[in-house]
């Protein structure tokens, strides 16, 4: 783009120039609050350290995966019938998944943690948590399946059902497999968002990485350390994942809409 | 308020947590797009170092929880450190802008190479600046591209702003807890931030379905 | 489709042809002021790609002169040299009296006097027909926007689609289209004008309605320098043409000698496969 030329130079003078300050401004935090003192960083070589916070991560990553399960289930079937239900329980099934999706995760999680809290069916906030996370990432996910069976021609519908398939049969042979080809990149960027989510049970008393890492930084006394370090471990988990998503986007260019729909759910 | 009967005694709080929820909303997208659109020409338009620095801002806050930023500036402004302010509003506000921002960068960027960049030289071959040609010919066409999921950024940031109140900012999720060990488990709070966080989100949702089918015309 | 049968049989009617429109035209400014557009040994590589090799070529005031030569052979670069979207690494061109490697030189005021119609049309698509030729006048050449109105809707008339002022760029046929580009570079009333294949993206039943607007500009007395494949258009409009070939110009002419003698034996491969279908 030779026409922006100017641009490009303007940015490759001064662009550095800022890129090098915020990393001075950031050295200089680190010092002014000491934050290099070998002292703080020191408990992360012990391998109880790790001991320790794997146990909290093994949580998250259990959580993550029960939770990733359950809303793919449900998801799907939700996603199926609000794309195939006409009428009030079409209707019903769309403003759930609406509603649910306009919802902050944090008070579905909440919410889901007093109900069963005070209906006594359990004590267990982490339950609480596998609950809560997936009824927002089932409502998320139907979505993202809606949009990627909407997405495909109504042509190949009428062919299958014209060669003589059975409704079941098309949606099993025809159209899902070409929809979860589909909406796959935007299934992976939610699996990012729900390990990001997983965090939240920090704040229902649950035990997971972050809870692990209170009780280490309360021993320790290095709390911004100990976030950054669990911020490294969830970067170190999610950016592949990105990276694997984007190389699925790229190579398989997905429907206009279905990016949309996992442009704002990656942002939650 | 009738709507709300229980809530009466404490409805000021809620009204106090609905215009914190907004006030975080406001501030964070705004600065949040002075950042992304700042970050997205620096990763457009910069040298190699620039535009490796802006990927790693991006590709880091994106995929790091917003709970573990926000308690880490929260932590880093307290006195016990920078001493800089208690005030959990303010290192809200930071966190949000700056996690957002790397979503807006990634927005604004997709927005800007859409633009053809024979757009761009049709325009200078007409005598237009460098900024003529921005303004006039970029700009109006990347904010096509980069409205509806900007509006989905926002209904993310509103939902977003409820874990402020993890950094003890009296949100509206804070202020449901308040109220409802106030009142000594009354249920009803959570009901009402509930009817009161849709209304934030459900009109922004419905507002960028509708561009989105209307842009999908136009084009 | 006179152009089309141009194409198919070269030689015999050419000459007529051109004396026939020539003399309704205008007689050409003589060449004794300085050329219009001098370029003097000009480099230009991408990478390790070498677009243009010591080229020089002069175009005279109210000249027009097409290019022609395969693809990756340096024409359009050339081109675009001539208004600065490249930048030539080494020589000189020399653009109205201005040298364009002068570090004080203003590439807008340069570029408003040069009009430029590109392969792909560009027109904006977010506005009118009207506001794309209303765009530049109005805020390079500062006019009111009575004004920038005005000779819009004179050039619009003169490119034959009056009508379409206010239809947006994507409403339009290509041909429609690029009559619409080739009016909105007009607005800016250069003394010259580039064509960089103006044609080539064209279904061939609108070829002819852009390459009569471009006639009847050349008839105009307008400097015009055509990257093109029309024969046609360059044995009955073109002063001379030019042959480039692996970014070196190979050889000028007439378009009588160029097409009927040439002298180079790349020329006569050239002619031979681009004449033969």
């Amino acid at each position: 783009m030779t026409a922006f030329a100017a641009l490009r130079h303007h940015w490759s003078r001064h662009g550095t120039l800022i890129a090098g300050a915020i990393v001075a401004v950031v050295i200089v935090l680190a010092f002014a609050t000491g934050r290099l003192e070998a002292r703080k960083w020191e408990p992360f070589l012990l391998p109880s350290t790790w001991r320790f916070l794997g146990e909290g991560l093994l949580v998250t990553l259990t959580v993550a995966a029960a939770a990733l399960i359950l809303s793919l289930t449900f998801g799907l079937l939700l996603g199926i019938a609000r794309s195939q239900l006409r009428g009030p329980l079409g209707w019903i099934v769309s403003a759930a998944i609406e509603l649910a999706r306009a919802t902050p995760i944090l008070a579905i999680l909440l919410i889901v943690l007093i109900v069963l809290l005070r209906t006594g069916l359990t004590q267990n906030a982490v339950i609480a948590g596998i609950v809560g996370l997936s009824i927002y990432n089932s409502a998320v996910i139907a979505e993202i399946v809606r949009a990627g069976i909407d997405s495909l021609p109504r042509g190949e519908v009428e062919a299958a059902r014209s060669l003589g398939l059975s409704y079941p049969q098309t949606m099993r042979a025809v159209v899902l497999p070409q929809a979860l080809a589909r909406m796959t990149p935007a299934l992976v960027s939610q699996l990012i968002t729900l390990i990001k989510d997983t965090s939240l049970l920090f704040i229902i008393t649950a035990p997971e990485l972050l809870s692990f890492g209170r009780s280490f930084y309360n021993f320790y006394g290095n709390l911004l350390e100990t976030y950054i370090v669990i911020g490294i471990i969830f970067f170190a988990i999610n950016y592949p994942l990105s990276r694997f998503s984007r190389r699925l986007e790229t190579q398989r260019p997905s429907d206009e809409r279905l990016r949309i729909v996992g442009e704002e759910e990656r942002a939650t | 308020m009738g709507l709300f009967g229980g809530l009466d005694a404490n409805s000021q709080l809620f009204i106090q947590g609905y215009f914190t929820t907004i006030t975080l909303t406001v501030a964070a997208l705004g600065s949040a797009l002075v950042i992304g659109t700042v970050a997205a020409s620096a990763r457009v338009w910069g040298g190699p170092v620039v535009q490796s620095f802006v990927r790693g801002y991006v590709e880091f806050f994106r995929n790091t929880p917003l709970l573990v930023q926000l308690l880490f500036y929260a932590v880093l402004l307290a006195p016990a450190n920078l001493n800089i302010t208690r005030d959990p509003m303010v290192a809200a506000i930071i966190g949000l802008s700056i996690y957002t921002g790397a979503y807006v960068t990634e927005v604004v960027r997709s927005g800007i190479i859409s633009v053809d960049p024979r757009q761009i030289e049709a325009a200078r071959s007409l005598g237009l600046s460098q900024l003529e040609a921005l303004r006039f010919v970029v700009l109006p066409q990347a904010i096509r591209t980069v409205i509806p999921p900007l509006g989905n950024l926002s209904i993310a940031l509103v939902k977003n702003t409820a874990i402020a109140g993890g950094i003890a900012a009296t949100d509206l999720l804070k202020v449901a807890g308040i109220i409802e060990s106030r009142t000594g488990g009354d249920f009803t709070p959570y009901i009402a931030i509930l009817v009161a966080y849709w209304t934030l989100t459900l009109p922004l949702a419905w507002a960028v379905s509708r561009l989105e089918r209307r842009l999908a015309f136009a084009r | 489709m006179g152009f089309r049968a141009l194409l198919a049989f070269p030689a015999p009617m050419n000459q007529d042809a051109r004396t026939d429109i020539g003399s309704a035209g205008v007689s050409r400014p003589d060449t004794a002021v300085r050329p219009m557009i001098e370029a003097r040994g000009v480099d230009k590589r991408f990478g390790s790609f070498q677009a243009l090799r010591r080229v020089s070529l002069e175009v005279g005031r109210g000249e027009v002169v097409v290019v022609i030569g395969p693809s990756g052979s340096g024409k359009s670069t050339l081109l675009r040299c001539v208004n600065r979207l490249e930048t030539a690494d080494s020589g000189e061109i020399v653009v109205d009296g201005r040298k364009l490697s002068d570090p004080r030189l203003d590439v807008n005021e340069l570029r408003r006097e040069i009009g430029v119609v590109f392969q792909s049309f560009n027109l904006f698509p977010h506005m009118t027909v009207l506001q794309n030729l209303m765009l530049a006048p109005m805020r390079v050449r500062k006019l009111d926007r009575a004004a920038a109105e005005a000779r819009a809707r004179k050039l619009l008339d003169k490119v034959g689609i009056p009508e379409k002022s206010d239809a947006r760029p994507t409403q339009l046929s290509g041909g429609q289209q690029q009559r619409v580009a080739i009016a909105r570079a007009l607005c800016m009333e250069p003394k010259i004008m580039l064509f960089d294949e103006p044609t080539s993206a064209l279904d061939p039943e609108m070829i002819k309605e852009v390459l009569d607007v471009m006639m009847a500009l050349a008839h105009d007395g307008m400097t015009m320098m055509v990257v093109s494949h029309e024969m046609g258009f360059a044995r009955e409009v073109a002063d001379r043409v030019v042959f480039m070939d692996q970014g070196e110009i190979v050889e000028v002419g007439t378009p009588a000698e160029f097409f009927q003698d040439p002298e180079q034996e790349r020329t006569k491969r050239f002619l031979n496969t681009i004449l033969r279908h």
